[in-house]
């Protein structure tokens, strides 16, 4: 009996000890992972408050708050000019090429989603197949190619507007896979419905089942916005000077403007937040879907 | 509510002739349908993909001289050859290997730690944030942040960090021996594109992860503390095997790395530190150019391609035997 009271002391004492390892390895991590959220933010913050300080305040006060909030960083880094193209201009572009982009893409990746996922035909499959494996398979060093076919397409130079949005137009990435997954789901008997009714197979598509695959549109609409809004590649490759978006231009005002930090981080700044309140408003969406979009192994 | 059907019906019956063409049958009508909704997306796709693949095809094999003669050949591969074995070039600064040996050094680099170090602290950093920890979906949130931030915004925050007027990590860095410029000598630079990825990079993976953790049934947690198992052995012995498709994956991705991976190398060093070159972006600073590189730029594509693809999927194929048959 006394055995059997000193084993279970035993055991007791083995889970007393490793409960209190489980609770030094939480706080450990825990503490690790503050460290880490923090070094995130931080530069964000401090580019936020310091946007706020006059040029000379931030040479002698670059941690502190500043003494007064000076707004007009804000103001004038619209107006601050990079081969003859205000920030504003920059900020109108990107605001342009996100929007219509999106429209675009959004548009034709539906259509082709949904004809795939609700219509049997022939060559079906291989329409899929092929955009599942291109998407699948990166390969390398087209890029010289892509622009020579921009240039015989004259989608160049002054064009380059419309040529990036012939770019954007692709309509089988991410954005189909998940529609098409989203429209397959779709009962057929709503299509049925909507025949019985007189609709047209257009009508159908637009006022049935898009309506129902609402969530899927947004998030799509969202992530494919804050792809566009955030592309540096494909404008640095095709706009010219004078031309571009903010992406690209926050690139070449470090150097232009390296004399005024407030001024730059208040430019970041305005990178940034259309982004920060698209994130916080669908964070949850965003992040569904960017768990949908990781294709297993 | 009889009345209202009735009508309802009625409208239907007396519109539904205007809709209806009887001249054509509802198949062809259906294929008219499939044919305009698919004209511009399978166009554009045809046009783009298959331009793009042959047109770099065409220009890897293309030689063009000096007099802008033009010929057919393997001269763009062997250059790359020649130069990986027997130039004398260093503009990056580096002595001890050649520039096109470094720039493979520095894609090979990347695609060794996003999988020898990214992924592992991803993986460890899921399964804590997992294991009910305070906070634990604001740190989720808060990590994914780089994923959606201007890629240029966030290289620009990460380098003010060491900005040497005022960045705050600046005096730590020269503590640790570092000279000043962290971002513009060889090969402090290819270190801080290196930290950045780290730093920026795990984010992603942790939603897919936390993702695929979320998906192991609790019965197998539970089953393990049963056996008073530890975190070290739960996670070693239960998260990992019912993850492995989606390690895989993560493993996979980090491999493209070694030929996809630019963005950030260009902006934190501005373009121009030929030491912190990579694969894809001297692609990318050739396509931007006059046109003059673009046989060596396909060449190299196509050559690295052909080599690290075939990598990739051995390994995919040898890693998805380790845990057959598991899929959360």
């Amino acid at each position: 009996m006394e055995d059997l009271s000193r084993a279970y002391q035993g055991i007791h004492y083995i889970k007393k000890k490793r409960d209190i390892a489980y609770h030094v390895t939480k706080w450990v991590v825990f503490a690790i992972f503050f460290i880490y959220a923090a070094s995130l933010l931080f530069p964000f913050i401090w580019m936020l408050i310091s946007s706020f300080k006059k040029g000379e305040e931030f040479d002698l006060n670059i941690f502190g708050f500043p003494k007064e909030f000076y707004g007009m960083n804000f103001i004038e880094i619209l107006k601050f000019t990079i081969d003859g193209q205000s920030i504003a201009n920059m900020i109108l572009m990107s605001v342009l090429l996100t929007v219509l982009g999106t429209i675009i893409n959004l548009f034709f990746s539906s259509c082709a989603a949904y004809v795939l996922a609700k219509f049997k035909f022939k060559g079906r499959g291989i329409i899929y197949g092929v955009a599942i494996f291109t998407m699948i398979v990166p390969i390398v060093g087209t890029l010289p190619a892509q622009v020579q076919m921009m240039q015989k397409l004259h989608l160049d130079g002054d064009n380059a507007f419309m040529g990036i949005l012939f770019l954007y137009s692709g309509a089988f990435g991410f954005n189909f896979i998940l529609l098409y997954s989203s429209f397959s789901s779709v009962s057929n008997s709503y299509l049925e419905a909507a025949s019985i009714d007189g609709c047209g197979r257009f009508k159908t598509f637009v006022r049935v089942v898009l309506p129902q695959c609402r969530g899927s549109l947004i998030a799509c609409s969202v992530l494919q916005s804050i792809a566009y809004w955030n592309d540096y590649a494909t404008p640095r490759l095709y706009l010219p000077r004078g031309h571009v978006t903010l992406a690209v231009g926050l690139q070449s005002l470090q150097t232009a403007n390296s004399g005024n930090y407030p001024q730059i981080f208040a430019s970041m700044m305005i990178a940034v937040f259309p982004i920060l309140v698209l994130y916080l408003i669908f964070q949850k969406k965003i992040i569904e879907s960017t768990n949908a979009g990781g294709l297993k192994g | 509510m009889e009345n209202l059907s009735s009508v309802h019906i009625d409208s239907i019956v007396r519109e539904r002739p205007k809709y209806v063409n009887h001249h054509m049958s509802r198949r062809k009508r259906d294929y008219i349908f499939i044919i305009l909704m698919l004209l511009y997306p399978v166009a554009q796709f045809v046009l783009t993909w298959s331009f793009v693949n042959i047109q770099s095809i065409l220009n890897a094999f293309r030689v063009t001289d000096i007099y802008n003669n033009t010929s057919w050949g393997f001269a763009n591969f062997t250059q790359y050859f020649d130069d990986l074995f027997h130039s004398t070039k260093h503009d990056s600064g580096v002595t001890w290997i050649n520039d096109t040996g470094l720039v493979l050094l520095n894609s090979l680099s990347i695609g060794i730690i996003t999988v020898f170090i990214s992924l592992p602290l991803s993986l460890i950093f899921s399964y804590f944030l997992h294991k009910k920890m305070a906070f634990a979906n604001v740190f989720r949130a808060i990590f994914f942040l780089p994923n959606i931030i201007p890629v240029v915004a966030l290289t620009f925050a990460f380098k003010t960090t060491f900005d040497g007027n005022y960045g705050y990590l600046y005096g730590f860095m020269r503590f640790l021996g570092f000279p000043a410029g962290f971002f513009a000598n060889a090969p402090y630079c290819s270190f801080m594109v290196i930290l950045y990825l780290i730093w920026a990079g795990l984010g992603y993976n942790i939603i897919l992860i936390s993702g695929a953790i979320g998906r192991i049934p609790k019965e197998l947690f539970e089953s393990a503390q049963l056996d008073n198992a530890g975190y070290f052995k739960e996670f070693i012995h239960v998260v990992i095997p019912c993850i492995w498709p989606t390690v895989v994956t993560l493993v996979v991705l980090g491999m493209t790395n070694v030929l996809t991976l630019y963005l950030q190398p260009l902006l934190l060093t501005s373009e121009n530190t030929a030491a912190a070159y990579t694969i894809s972006m001297s692609i990318f600073l050739d396509a931007a150019g006059d046109g003059s590189s673009f046989g060596r730029a396909s060449a190299f594509g196509l050559m690295m391609s052909m080599i690290w693809a075939p990598v990739i999927l051995l390994t995919r194929h040898y890693l998805s035997k380790k845990y057959e048959g598991v899929d959360f």
